[in-house]
């Protein structure tokens, strides 16, 4: 009876509460996002006599502009796509080939190869020592910096690993007995079983490579190779000229604050939508990696 | 016990790896140290022999470590010119401005330079700890086969404070070198249009008492000429309320540093100059003159508001390229708007004088790593002093001669092309893109007092910029930087300084306090015993 009272055609109160709270936190999310929408097709005339609005009187694609004016932007895309790309086939590759290896118990010299890689989680050798390995590695300045040094991460890898090793140990019995091979067992058989977790591991790694600036200005000088990220970081920077640091007889100023709000829209735009197609398997893959039955 | 042993070992290599990157770095220093002397005497011999014409028969590669340039800067005129004249070519090793600290140390500490190094934001101690392990190498000591650049070390005092052991290691770019720089350019510009609607006859450059300044205030306030309601401004400040301790240097010259008194170095803050400002700040913003909620303002916020016609006065940096641009954008911005409706005050505090504190005179600077070829050195060099030639500073103004523009006989400048076809994206924008290229050398200000220059104004150069120096110049309380106590470093000092930087977040706090001096006597009292440790070694210093 009392549970009954506290239904209200078939709501509890708790999930009035949650919805509320829910809420909430969306929009705390969306509306500051929602101003950097408006923003970024705002003149700086109109941003300053009034800068809160809910669409700007005469919008413009200036701050677009201001952005793609510059001929290296399109170049700097490619190469995101290209570190994005790359980085996360060759990432998913090392990941899935050492957690696969690491998931079996029978393993020769298992412990010491996973101690070796939890090693690195813990202790790091610093920027200069690494960047030294780099130097040393002549793989300074090329398009192989961004791409190899960064390619495995632990974390990500023993996610994997978790995954794998739920796996029942029946199967690759049943498939080594029907004559199939270790790498068959691993690419027909155990890989797309744990495909929720290559999902993941896919969008994270790509949020990562795509958003990655820098490595990029450690390690690329030649700016026909940087990625977007770096790129819209120069041109925020030559926009803000005025920015306490720097003398204003550097460089003139554009209206920082809508080319600030624009980058921010081309740089999140690619991942946005890339997310909505793996989301199903995202938060599958974060929950089943995490516990170990 | 596997676990433990496993501890064990894992801490154990983590020792043995510090030791060794520890010991590697001293070996290393010490290495580079030696071989930045020798070469610095290298080059110095080697341009001593240099006698008559100079040999560029070797055509020399190299890179440049900059946060300015991009590929196509080789097909830029002057930077082609450069190269052919010079025999060379140069690539852009680029860095981004906001990584420039992490990547700058990530190189030096790895003697990863390239030959030349383009030094933004260079911080003073690091220069010192950098030239003396090493990093760089010295500029010979005579530069006369360089006579532009040996000008400027001449001219300018810089050059002999930036010296380690004796040594130059780096070239401190001038940031403005004209003819009116002896003063720092933070100026007042003011709405003349307004000034007129409210029935007031004033001069572009108008001489004001700090009295009738508040009185001109109050009437902006009170007749709101641009009829802008709630969105008022009277008086704005470049970063709103993050400028204002800068701006009470007018009642305190000394008040984010040292003020010599009676022979000694006292901490400056407490004098009580520094409450007539805060006081007066108040007052201000207490009635309104001033943008409220200001303290988070950044990037030049404030004067943006002024730019877009929302301020009647900012107080703001206002050297004569920014000034030429803020009459640009507020012409964009506002409609109507005319060149002449921007004006200057000179404002004359209580004793009848302009306060006035000395220019920086640098930012940056250009320097060599210690591997660099003597021949790249001199080379460098002399493409600085080149581009400081008149005819250069006449193709960086104007573009290519004959083609981008013509002089006639009376030494009238026409030029082929309009502003939009030279600005960023336009057809001939290598005239605005190549000006990075002189900026390797010095900053600013070698073009904007050509004679006739059409890409200037007469109105804004002479008729405001220069007017407000020249009357500046007739009744000045004057500041100089005082280079020797910025640059000097003591454990007592070094740690002040965080104290020194707060100033301003506490005079904002005083200013919006209902007890003014309760709260900046509290930031006083609870600071004077460290001011005077950092004092007492000043003193030691400079002083016995």
């Amino acid at each position: 009876m009392a549970e009954r009272k506290r239904k209200l055609h078939g709501i509890e109160p708790f999930d009035i509460v949650n919805v509320c709270i829910l809420t909430l936190l969306m929009l705390v999310v969306l509306i500051p996002f929602y101003f950097t929408v408006v923003q970024s097709f705002m003149t700086q005339q109109e941003y300053i006599m009034n800068s809160t609005t809910l669409w700007p009187k005469d919008p413009t694609l200036g701050n677009y502009r201001d952005i793609f004016v510059a001929s290296t932007m399109l170049r700097s895309f490619g190469n995101s796509v290209f570190y994005t790309v790359t980085g996360v086939a060759f990432s998913m590759f090392l990941t899935t080939t050492l957690a696969y290896g690491l998931s079996k118990k029978d393993y020769p010299g298992r412990a010491l190869f996973q101690n070796m890689v939890v090693f690195t989680m813990y202790f790091g050798g610093g920027l200069i020592p690494f960047f030294l390995l780099i130097k040393q590695l002549g793989m300074i300045g090329t398009r192989w910096s961004i791409v190899i040094p960064t390619a495995l991460s632990v974390f990500n890898m023993i996610i994997l690993r978790n995954f794998f090793e739920q796996l029942p140990p029946d199967l690759d019995e049943a498939a080594t007995l029907d004559g199939a091979s270790p790498l068959r067992i691993f690419w027909q058989i155990d890989l797309p079983l744990v495909k929720p977790a290559i999902a993941t591991l896919v969008l994270f790694y790509a949020v990562g490579r795509w958003n990655e600036w820098f490595y990029a200005s450690l390690f690329l000088g030649d700016a026909r190779l940087w990625p977007v990220q770096l790129e819209l970081r120069q041109i925020l920077w030559s926009s803000t000229s005025f920015a306490s640091e720097v003398p204003a007889e550097v460089g003139r100023p554009s209206f920082s604050e809508g080319i600030k709000a624009a980058a921010v829209m081309v740089t999140m735009l690619p991942i946005m939508m890339v997310y909505p197609f793996l989301q199903k398997y995202f938060v599958k893959g974060v929950m089943i990696g995490a516990i170990k039955s | 016990m596997k676990k433990q042993l496993f501890s064990a070992l894992l801490a154990a290599i983590l020792a043995a790896s510090c030791l060794a990157g520890c010991s590697g770095e001293g070996q290393e220093s010490s290495t580079a140290s030696s071989s930045a002397q020798s070469s610095g005497a290298a080059g110095e011999s080697q341009a001593a022999e240099t006698g008559g014409e100079p040999d560029y028969s070797e055509h020399l590669s190299f890179e440049v470590f900059s946060i300015d340039g991009s590929e196509d800067m080789m097909d830029y005129p002057l930077v082609a010119e450069a190269c052919e004249k010079f025999n060379m070519e140069f690539t852009i090793q680029l860095v981004a401005w906001d990584n420039w600290g992490d990547v700058t140390r990530t190189l030096a500490a790895t003697d990863s330079f390239p030959e030349v190094v383009a030094w933004y934001d260079l911080n003073y101690p690091e220069y010192v700890e950098w030239a003396q392990e090493g990093v760089f190498k010295a500029l010979p000591d005579d530069l006369s086969a360089y006579p532009n650049l040996q000008a400027l070390t001449e001219k300018y005092t810089i050059f002999e404070k930036l010296k380690v052991d004796g040594k130059l290691y780096a070239f401190p770019k001038i940031k403005n070198n004209n003819p009116y720089n002896e003063y720092d350019s933070y100026m007042f510009a003011y709405r003349r249009d307004w000034a007129e609607a409210m029935g007031l006859d004033y001069a572009p450059v108008q001489d004001l008492t700090w009295d009738e300044f508040r009185e001109f205030l109050q009437k902006v306030k009170d007749e709101d000429p641009g009829q802008l309601g709630d969105r008022l401004v009277p008086f704005d400040l470049e970063n709103g309320a993050n400028s204002w301790c800068g701006m009470a240097r007018k009642w305190n010259p000394y008040i984010s540093g040292y003020e010599l008194v009676d022979g000694k170095y006292v901490w400056g803050a407490p004098d009580e100059t520094s409450m007539d400002a805060i006081l007066e700040f108040k007052d201000m913003y207490d009635t309104g003159m001033l943008a409220a909620d200001s303290y988070t303002d950044a990037n030049n916020a404030g004067k943006e508001r002024f730019m877009a016609g929302r301020s009647a006065v900012i107080y703001s940096n206002l050297g004569p390229s920014i000034l030429l641009d803020t009459a640009k954008q507020m012409q964009a911005n506002i409609p109507g708007f005319e060149e002449e409706d921007l004006g200057l005050f000179t404002i004359k505090m209580d004793d009848g004088k302009y306060y006035v504190s000395q220019m920086d005179e640098w930012w940056g600077a250009f320097a060599f790593d210690d591997s660099c070829r003597d021949e790249v050195m001199e080379r460098w060099l002399a493409v600085g002093d080149w581009l400081l030639e008149d005819e250069q500073i006449e193709k960086y103004a104007y573009g290519v001669p004959e083609q981008d523009w013509t002089k006639a006989a009376d030494g009238t400048v026409t030029l082929n092309y309009t502003a939009e076809e030279s600005a960023s994206g336009g057809e001939k924008d290598y005239i605005t893109n190549q000006r990075s290229f002189q900026k390797f050398f010095i900053l600013e200000g070698l073009d904007v007092f050509l004679e006739g220059n059409p890409n200037t104004s007469s109105y804004i150069i002479n008729d405001l910029f220069k007017t407000n120096m020249e009357t500046w110049a007739t009744n000045p309380n004057y500041t100089p930087s005082n280079y020797d106590i910025n640059y000097f470093s003591a454990t007592e000092k070094d740690s002040f300084a965080s104290v020194i930087s707060n100033t301003s977040d506490n005079f904002i706090q005083a200013v919006l306090s209902d007890d003014p001096e309760g709260t900046w006597n509290q930031f006083i009292e609870e600071n004077i015993d460290q001011a005077n440790r950092a004092c007492e070694e000043i003193n030691a210093e400079f002083c016995e």
